[in-house]
């Protein structure tokens, strides 16, 4: 005699396979019915990358150059009113395995004007920037081989830089997100803010602390993939803010190309040299009365603020002219101290009190091998010093 | 899941793929409860097939409450009601489908496989449909009582008890096949 659970039993084993006469003739049909509801699909369906790009200088440029930006995957639109939303464990799933990818940044400074620029990722190692102005900067941050090439659509100018020795770098930064993971580490619980509405549109808002920022993901809540994200340093005031989030995208990989365009005029960039360094420090000194910044120099946006308040306070009102000329001079200690950085040849900034022409007192050294450091004084001038005296 | 959700965010922007695998992944398991419904192999195809052009039209209307599979599941069983309200109905065997059992590998067990299924269509075909729908979409549809209930537009109880009873005739039926 059989009992409930034979019944049961027996019918979870009805199984019926279609035949491919119907797989045939179903295909067809369905194609066909799709291809008539497609006709009909509106424009505004179309994925929003296109009216950013086609709405900014940068597209007449890059259809000009015969780009061709093929995005086969969009997913910040979608319907379902009911449909169960996506939890953090969703989301991070989503954007585990790596998808090129492009979005829209925009970095608020606290009293400055917005920067804007479009991010397209290609992989770990390649990005492409697009500035509104039409500026563009295309990295390879691949190890060892690092460079990159800015292009001035306006002057048509290509400026070619390289880094040899500089470890490399990744491009991905979403990648922030996907290592959040550890379950042990209360701060990487994302908290669960539930569904809130985003320009009209249903999304999931999640909140975490990373390790230097904290982190408001909103996400589409069938998908899970990211709308728009927003992090901010909890005592520093910049905010990053990312949206127009596209996946998968089929990029066309000339858009990443570091040769120059054709009929540009092509100039190298080189790396700031020793001279550079002390003309650099020379000029924020003067700029600062004889002083020597008190924040790190390697920080631009500390930098920034310090200058920016000395004009304010003096009521300075340099040329533009003028500021060009600092800002490169600025921007060579920077990249100087950045360099040596990068090379793990431990540059230490120590000009906080120091004024120009100090004699003896450091203001800034870094190591030229494993016994020697080369030290920059307050009066520029710069002495190899034994490690063993360095520490004393 | 995922993967379900992303298919339709897909299918609703028009991607051709997105409706094949749609397809490939739920037509023998839809095909299964039409056959199994309307005890008709061909009607199940028909019912499927004409389901699924329909679907492929439906980008701009879709909305889905949840699991995809539940409601395609839902659509074709409607779709399977309608027919066999409209008369359509075909006398014709689910032993004429073929192969039945998932587990039908050696010649000795596909034999007792189908013998056992021509036994459970028959004892099927006897009991009232509203059992029957019940029956096969919870058991082999893996659908909840809820969902069955808002199908059937009845209270999650009276579907528990349509089901129970449904089982208890089967069982009934099933035995006394036996003995004969």
């Amino acid at each position: 005699m059989k009992s409930a659970k034979d019944i049961e039993k027996l019918i979870r084993k009805i199984n019926v396979t279609p035949g491919a006469p119907m797989d045939q003739k179903t295909f067809d049909d369905i194609f066909l019915a799709q291809e008539k509801t497609k006709k009909k699909f509106p424009a505004d369906r179309q994925p929003n990358i296109w009216r950013i790009i086609m709405k900014s200088k940068i597209t007449k440029f890059a259809v000009a150059a015969g780009v061709i930006i093929a995005v086969i995957l969009g997913f910040n639109i979608i319907g379902g009113p009911d449909i169960a939303s996506v939890a953090w464990a969703d989301v991070q799933r989503q954007i585990g395995p790596f998808l090129s990818y492009t979005y829209l940044e925009t970095i608020q400074y606290e009293g400055k004007s917005d920067i804007i620029r479009q991010m397209m990722i290609l992989n770990r190692t390649r990005r492409r920037e697009v500035y509104p102005d039409g500026y563009v900067q295309i990295f390879d941050l691949s190890p060892d081989s690092v460079r990159m090439l800015a292009i001035h659509p306006d002057k048509r100018l290509a400026i070619e830089k390289s880094s040899p020795g500089v470890p490399g770098g990744n491009c991905d930064f979403l990648r922030h997100l996907r290592i959040m993971q550890d379950p042990s580490d209360e701060r990487l619980i994302a908290e669960d803010l539930g569904e809130r509405q985003l320009n009209g549109q249903k999304v999931k808002l999640f909140r975490l602390q990373g390790e230097d920022n904290d982190w408001t993901v909103w996400a589409e809540p069938m998908t899970g993939f990211p709308v728009r994200i927003e992090l901010v340093h909890p005592k520093k005031k910049p905010k990053k803010i990312m949206t127009d989030f596209q996946f998968d995208v089929n990029f066309d990989e000339s858009l990443f190309s570091l040769a120059p365009p054709v009929g540009y005029t092509v100039k190298k960039a080189t790396e700031p040299a020793e001279q550079d360094l002390i003309e650099g420090l020379r000029a924020i000194a003067e700029f600062l009365d004889g002083e020597f910044p008190p924040v790190q120099v390697l920080n631009w946006n500390s930098m920034r603020e310090v200058l920016g308040n000395h004009v304010k306070k003096n009521n300075l009102s340099p040329t533009e002219d003028e500021m060009t000329i600092f800002s490169e001079k600025v921007r060579s200690v920077t990249r100087f101290v950045g360099i040596k950085k990068l090379r793990d040849h431990d540059p230490n900034y120590t000009g906080k009190g120091v004024k120009l022409g100090d004699v003896d007192k450091p203001v800034i050294r870094w190591q030229l091998n494993s016994k020697t450091y080369r030290v920059i004084y307050g009066d520029l001038s710069m002495k190899d010093v034994a490690r063993e005296n360095l520490l004393k | 899941m995922i993967e379900d959700r992303l298919l339709i965010y897909k299918f609703k922007r028009g991607n051709r793929s997105a409706l094949q695998r749609i397809y490939e992944k739920y037509r023998g398991y839809l095909l299964t409860l039409a056959t199994a419904l309307l005890n008709d192999v061909n009607t199940a195809e028909d019912v499927v097939h004409d389901f699924f052009v329909s679907f492929a039209q439906s980008t701009e209307s879709l909305r889905i409450d949840g699991s995809l599979k539940w409601y395609l599941a839902t659509c074709v069983a409607n779709r399977a009601r309608d027919r066999i309200r409209a008369g359509k109905r075909q006398a014709i065997s689910l032993d004429r489908a073929g192969p039945m059992c998932s587990d039908a590998k050696a010649p000795e067990s596909s034999a007792i496989c189908n013998e056992e299924m021509q036994l459970l269509n028959a004892a099927l075909d006897q009991i009232p449909y509203e059992q029957r729908e019940v029956v096969i979409l919870h058991a082999r549809g893996q659908m909840r009582f809820r969902a069955v209930a808002k199908l059937q537009n009845v209270s999650i109880k009276t579907v528990q008890s349509r089901y129970r009873y449904g089982l208890d005739k089967l069982r009934v039926i099933l035995d006394e096949q036996v003995k004969k």
